[in-house]
């Protein structure tokens, strides 16, 4: 029990030596903070009876101001900045597609001088055909000429089938007459009125040929005139259809010959 | 195969004859000449008469047109006026110039109106043939005959036969555009 009572006096005297060691150390930091402490509140009570509310006001508007100022300025400097950038990057697309723009139009214009070459080419050609054609329709006009040939010896056949109808004609008048004179003549005519009869029958017969003979003529005639005037009728399509062809083929040639004068593009 | 004509051929035949005479004649709508279908056999054939004919051609077809007119004294009369303003009796030569210089005029105007771009056709200059000719209609081995009783005017008659001659085994298919009701006149026709 003394022991114990020993010990507790020990254990309290140390406890009251460290902490009166204690209280003697941290009374220097604490003295320290209590002095910083004093001079803050020291140095806010002099901000705070040195400026009015008003003059904070403006000083505050001022920095914003200030503030709002530098912003804009640095806004317009990157604005400007990438304005800058922008007009290079324009600048650069430009000339390259110029440059591609150029190249393309070389190309495109070696293929239409080609082109032009070969299309007058073709166009020579194709005047060479329609001027043989053309001379075809000389052709044609021969063909004109012997059709006219032909209907003029239907006009001679005519004509001339027409004589002997004439021709017949008189022989039937004249074998009736003969008939006549023949049964006036009695039996002395009997002779001469079978001859007259013979006649008459052969003059009818070949009154019937001559009718025939016209009827065929009429058929030619028929058929040679409508058979020319096909010729002369398609002559006359063939002829506008190639004239027509050559007035296109020779604006084609203009064309051509005014493509090929044309000033260059670039 | 035998070659086929459609019915609007037939058709746009009849009308572009029926204008060609409105046109030709100068006559309005309600003056405008008679075309009367008629049959071959029911054509009238009295009196003395003048046969001519004019073909228009293309490629795959002909049309044989035979103009048969009675030499009496109205239609006399009526081409002298109609070509020679106011003689009323031509001399032979000149009744058969005034008659081939209308059957010129009207097939012409016809040709003029059957023609497209896709149709090209010609036309021959017109012959007088033998009236007795007109019997001879099927040495032409026509697909189709059209005959028609023509009255450019009153008291005078024509008759008109369309002989239609296609190509073996082809189609003819005509048609125009609507045809206009205006008359045209007084300008050079280039047929």
């Amino acid at each position: 029990m003394n022991d114990l009572i020993a010990n507790l006096a020990l254990y309290g005297a140390g406890a009251l030596s460290g902490a009166a060691l204690l209280a003697l150390g941290a009374t220097p930091f604490l003295r320290k903070r209590r002095q910083q402490h004093e001079a803050q509140q020291a140095q806010i009570q002099a901000l705070t009876t040195r400026i009015t509310a008003e003059e904070l006001t403006t000083r505050l508007a001022a920095v914003r101001d200030d503030a709002a100022t530098r912003q804009d300025r640095a806004l317009a400097q990157q604005q400007a900045g990438h304005e800058r950038a922008l007009e290079d990057a324009r600048r650069e697309a430009e000339t390259e597609a110029m440059a591609r723009a150029d190249n393309l139009l070389r190309a495109h214009e070696g293929e239409l001088i080609s082109l032009r070459r070969a299309l007058l080419a073709e166009h020579e050609a194709v005047t060479r055909n329609i001027e043989s054609l053309l001379d075809i329709m000389k052709i044609v006009e021969r063909w004109h000429d012997e059709m006219q040939a032909i209907l003029s010896n239907n006009d001679e056949l005519r004509e001339q089938n027409a004589e002997f109808s004439r021709i017949v004609k008189h022989v039937v008048i004249l074998s009736l007459n003969a008939s006549i004179e023949a049964a006036r003549a009695g039996e002395h005519g009997l002779g001469f009125a079978v001859v007259a009869d013979g006649v008459r029958d052969l003059a009818d017969t070949a009154s019937r040929w001559a009718l025939h003979y016209k009827e065929n003529l009429d058929k030619n005639d028929f058929i040679t005139t409508t058979t020319f005037q096909d010729i002369q009728a398609s002559g006359s399509m063939i002829r506008t259809a190639v004239l027509t062809l050559k007035a296109a083929n020779e604006q084609i040639g203009r064309r051509i010959a005014d493509h090929g004068s044309a000033p260059c593009l670039h | 195969m035998p070659a086929l004509i459609t019915p609007r051929t037939l058709t746009t035949l009849e009308e572009a004859f029926r204008q060609a005479l409105r046109e030709i004649s100068g006559a309005g709508q309600a003056a405008a000449p008679a075309l009367e279908r008629q049959t071959l056999e029911t054509l009238d054939g009295s009196g003395e008469r003048r046969l001519l004919t004019l073909t228009l051609s293309s490629y795959l077809f002909r049309i044989v047109l035979l103009f048969d007119f009675r030499l009496d004294a109205p239609t006399q009369a009526y081409f002298a006026r109609l070509f020679r303003n106011g003689d009323a009796k031509l001399a032979e030569q000149a009744l058969a110039d005034v008659l081939s210089e209308y059957v010129n005029m009207l097939s012409g105007t016809a040709n003029r109106l059957l023609s497209t771009e896709a149709l090209r056709t010609g036309m021959s200059t017109p012959f007088a043939l033998e009236t007795h000719c007109r019997r001879h209609l099927q040495k032409l081995a026509p697909a189709e005959c059209l005959a028609y009783r023509v009255k450019p005017a009153e008291a005078v008659a024509f008759n008109l036969i369309l002989c239609l001659c296609v190509a073996p085994e082809a189609t003819l298919d005509l048609a125009t555009a609507p045809l206009v009701e205006e008359v045209v006149g007084g300008e050079l026709e280039l047929f």
